[in-house]
């Protein structure tokens, strides 16, 4: 047999064996490997090479290398699931790095990481100022993660004492012009119902690229044809501002009134739609 | 405007409000959002309730504004 049918034949069939390998050995994302799965990667890469280009000639040896290690790396895959003691010892455990906004000098030294490289992962995280770093941790696969002082943290809803709408996430219905079943099934809605709202819009299906259905059902398009200028829906806002004119109206029948029980009954109504406004205002307007 | 008919257009737009509630409660699929319009619904029917006891009154009172 010719060399090169040879290594044909071993490079083809060696393609789908790494394929399937790699599908096996799992998901994980290529800068988040800890040092020990990179090298079982490497292994199996180098391996597959040498065994493709001839450079292992025993196919039986080459192919025994390689089960071995795929083997090994999922077995110690398996028992690291279930023990957490071998789960530290192959993927080895985090190391706090500033802890109370101190820098612990230790364990930098233990990780042979310098001041400037820990800057520079600092850096990396958006946190220039080592005076704002309240926690900051080198996780197992060389990521730094870092907890920012309380008066630095990103201001959340929660800390301005809002109350936000909750939101389920939005259903994509149209994709390049064409309607999808089960999304659109999944909120309980159907071709009929997209077409009403499309047909508001004034538009045809195959104008619109993408469509979603947002959690209180609205349809959200977007066209091909960028020069289209759509109405967004604005009936929550326009709920809203008649939410208020309606309060403001009873207000001002309560002071025009000469009867004082007509007077509380629009006071104590003026004031329910305001409990009602300030209970819809995340809903309505955003 | 007499004052019934004021109050004649209130209703009215509250209970537009009403409706575009009702349709959000049954449009949303998120059940916080839904139980939220729901109820906010149900107030806003008592205020209505309250406002056509009054608007009675009104035309006792002013017998020639009477009817929409």
């Amino acid at each position: 047999m010719a060399d090169w049918i040879e290594v044909l034949i071993r490079t083809i069939s060696l393609f789908f064996i790494v394929l399937a390998v790699t599908r096996i050995m799992g998901k994980r994302q290529l800068t988040r490997l800890t040092p020990f799965h990179f090298v079982s990667y490497f292994v199996v890469g180098i391996l597959a090479v040498l065994i493709a280009v001839n450079l292992i000639d025993n196919l039986i040896l080459g192919f025994l290398a390689l089960a071995t290690w795929v083997t090994f790396y999922l077995v110690l895959d398996y028992l690291a699931l279930k023990s957490k003691m071998i789960h530290d010892w192959i993927n080895g455990r985090e190391t706090v790095l500033i802890k109370d906004g101190k820098v612990m000098e230790d364990s930098l030294k233990q990780l042979r990481l310098t001041g400037e490289e820990l800057l520079r992962d600092l850096r990396t995280k958006n946190a220039f100022n080592l005076a704002d770093v309240e926690f900051a941790v080198m996780e197992t696969t060389g990521e730094l993660n870092v907890l920012l002082k309380s008066d630095k943290k990103p201001v959340t809803p929660s800390d301005l004492g809002k109350r936000v709408a909750p939101k389920s996430a939005p259903q994509t219905v149209i994709l390049d012009g064409n309607i999808l079943d089960e999304p659109l099934s999944n909120i309980g809605l159907n071709r009929g119902w997209l077409d009403v709202e499309i047909k508001k819009l004034g538009l045809s299906l195959d104008n619109i690229f993408i469509g979603q259905v947002d959690s209180s059902g609205d349809l959200y398009v977007d066209l091909f044809d960028d020069a289209i200028q759509i109405p967004q829906p604005k009936v929550k806002e326009a709920l809203y501002a008649s939410l208020q004119k309606c309060q403001s109206d009873l207000v001002k029948y309560g002071l025009e009134t000469q009867d004082s029980s007509a007077k509380d009954m629009y006071q104590s109504n003026a004031n329910k739609l305001k409990d009602l406004m300030e209970i819809l205002k995340p809903y309505l307007l955003r | 405007m007499t004052v019934a008919s004021q109050v004649k257009q209130t209703i009215a737009t509250l209970k537009g409000i009403e409706s575009t509630l009702e349709l959000y409660s049954i449009k949303s699929h998120n059940e916080d959002e839904k139980s939220t319009y729901r109820n906010s619904l149900e107030r806003t029917n008592d205020i209505i309730d309250d406002l056509e006891k009054r608007l009675k009154d009104l035309e006792y009172e002013e017998p020639q504004y009477k009817g929409f």
